[in-house]
């Protein structure tokens, strides 16, 4: 049974991944490749790329990708091939987010569970700051390619926008997208 | 999160509200799980009030800490913190609909829309605006804890160990959350003891 092959691969990438979408590349990759010999090193190269070019969490786009794939490969559906894989990476930590979240309320009563997470929350505004600051590296200074100028002053112009415009975070997201496209008209790539 | 509001809306309408909000999120967000904090911390802590500023904190430590992709996880838990069971599976459900409708749409010709100029130019706008996001994300929530010399020493150890070193951001909040029971917890309990016994 494919689907059920498909959903428990992807659950046991679910339970196992922890830190972020990025954290499964390996697993995804050693299952995919090694352990069941469904894709190519290459054909996985693209789903991370394309995983990467399209909106949604990176694991929910790279199990359903994966999911149409093998179920095509196997000439079955693969609509139910993509649910089974989606629905496996997200149903692990959907209930072990229910349950922590039922007994959240009764464990902030114990003093050390406060005191824990005051203690998490520098530590999460660290790692919010090495979110950015790893993305705009990646950004301004690609592998093999020279500094990114447009780019970095277009990180520049849209922050001083929002320090002075009162401006959501979808419409800023839009704007971006629409801004990029703009400047591609003019030759600017950024 | 406002618990009177929550009582006097109906549970249809918050789940309504729920899907409206996180099928949104689920069609914006790129790349990495932060993008989706900055949106929350927007959208539900500023603009509707849903959450403190604190219980999104909560909410990323326990995502950043448990199994699963961070937005899926934070997704779950507002959803279950305004409507319950139900709510999380709501909430869950409607940010993975778009992601999963859209690699349905796009899988049949991924490289033609991959290599596609206008899309990469798109694409390259967004993803700097998602870092412009995060970077405002990251001053807002640095705002919500206490300037202490500790806390920001936390804070660029965190960072370096992430960023610079390139540790598992998990160790790193499980480092946090120890170093919060003995500074927060066991150490006050203890000068406290010593308080007393010195009083007596």
């Amino acid at each position: 049974m494919i689907y059920l092959t498909l959903f428990w691969t992807f659950a046991k990438v679910g339970l196992f991944t922890i830190g972020g979408g990025y954290a499964m590349i390996p697993l995804i990759q050693q299952q995919l490749i090694e352990r069941h010999g469904w894709v190519t090193p290459e054909q996985f190269t693209d789903f991370v790329g394309i995983a990467e070019s399209t909106p949604g969490p990176f694991a929910i786009n790279i199990a359903t990708f994966a999911g149409i794939h093998v179920a095509e490969q196997h000439g079955l559906s693969p609509l139910l091939g993509s649910v089974c894989s989606t629905g496996g990476v997200v149903l692990p930590s959907l209930v072990i987010i229910l349950l922590i979240a039922g007994a959240f309320h009764y464990a902030m009563r114990h003093w050390a569970v406060r005191a824990a997470l005051e203690g998490a929350k520098p530590v999460v505004v660290g790692l919010i700051g090495s979110a950015a600051f790893t993305l705009l590296g990646h950004t301004l200074l690609p592998a093999g390619e020279p500094f990114h100028w447009a780019a970095a002053g277009f990180a520049v112009a849209l922050f001083a926008l929002t320090h002075w415009v009162r401006i959501g975070a979808v419409s800023l997201i839009l704007l971006g997208g629409a801004l990029g496209l703009v400047l591609r008209c003019f030759g600017v790539s950024l | 999160m406002g618990a009177g509001a929550e009582g006097q809306v109906s549970l249809g309408r918050r789940l309504w509200a729920l899907t409206l909000t996180f099928g949104k999120f689920g069609g914006i967000t790129f790349g990495g799980g932060y993008a989706i904090v900055a949106l929350l911390e927007e959208e539900l802590v500023r603009k509707k009030g849903w959450l403190t500023q604190d219980e999104l904190f909560n909410i990323i430590t326990i995502g950043e800490s448990t199994p699963g992709p961070i937005a899926v996880n934070t997704a779950t838990f507002v959803g279950y913190r305004l409507a319950g069971v139900l709510g999380g599976v709501v909430a869950t459900a409607a940010l993975v609909f778009p992601a999963w409708l859209v690699i349905v749409v796009v899988s049949g010709f991924y490289l033609a829309f991959r290599e596609n100029t206008w899309v990469a130019a798109a694409l390259a706008g967004i993803r700097v605006a998602a870092i412009v996001l995060i970077a405002r994300a990251f001053l807002r929530m640095g705002q919500g804890v206490p300037r202490t010399a500790v806390n920001a020493a936390a804070c660029a150890l965190a960072f370096a160990l992430v960023a610079l070193l390139g540790c598992n951001a998990l160790w790193v909040v499980v480092g946090g959350l120890l170093f919060g029971v003995l500074w927060h917890g066991v150490l006050p309990r203890l000068r406290g003891r010593r308080a007393e016994g010195g009083a007596r």
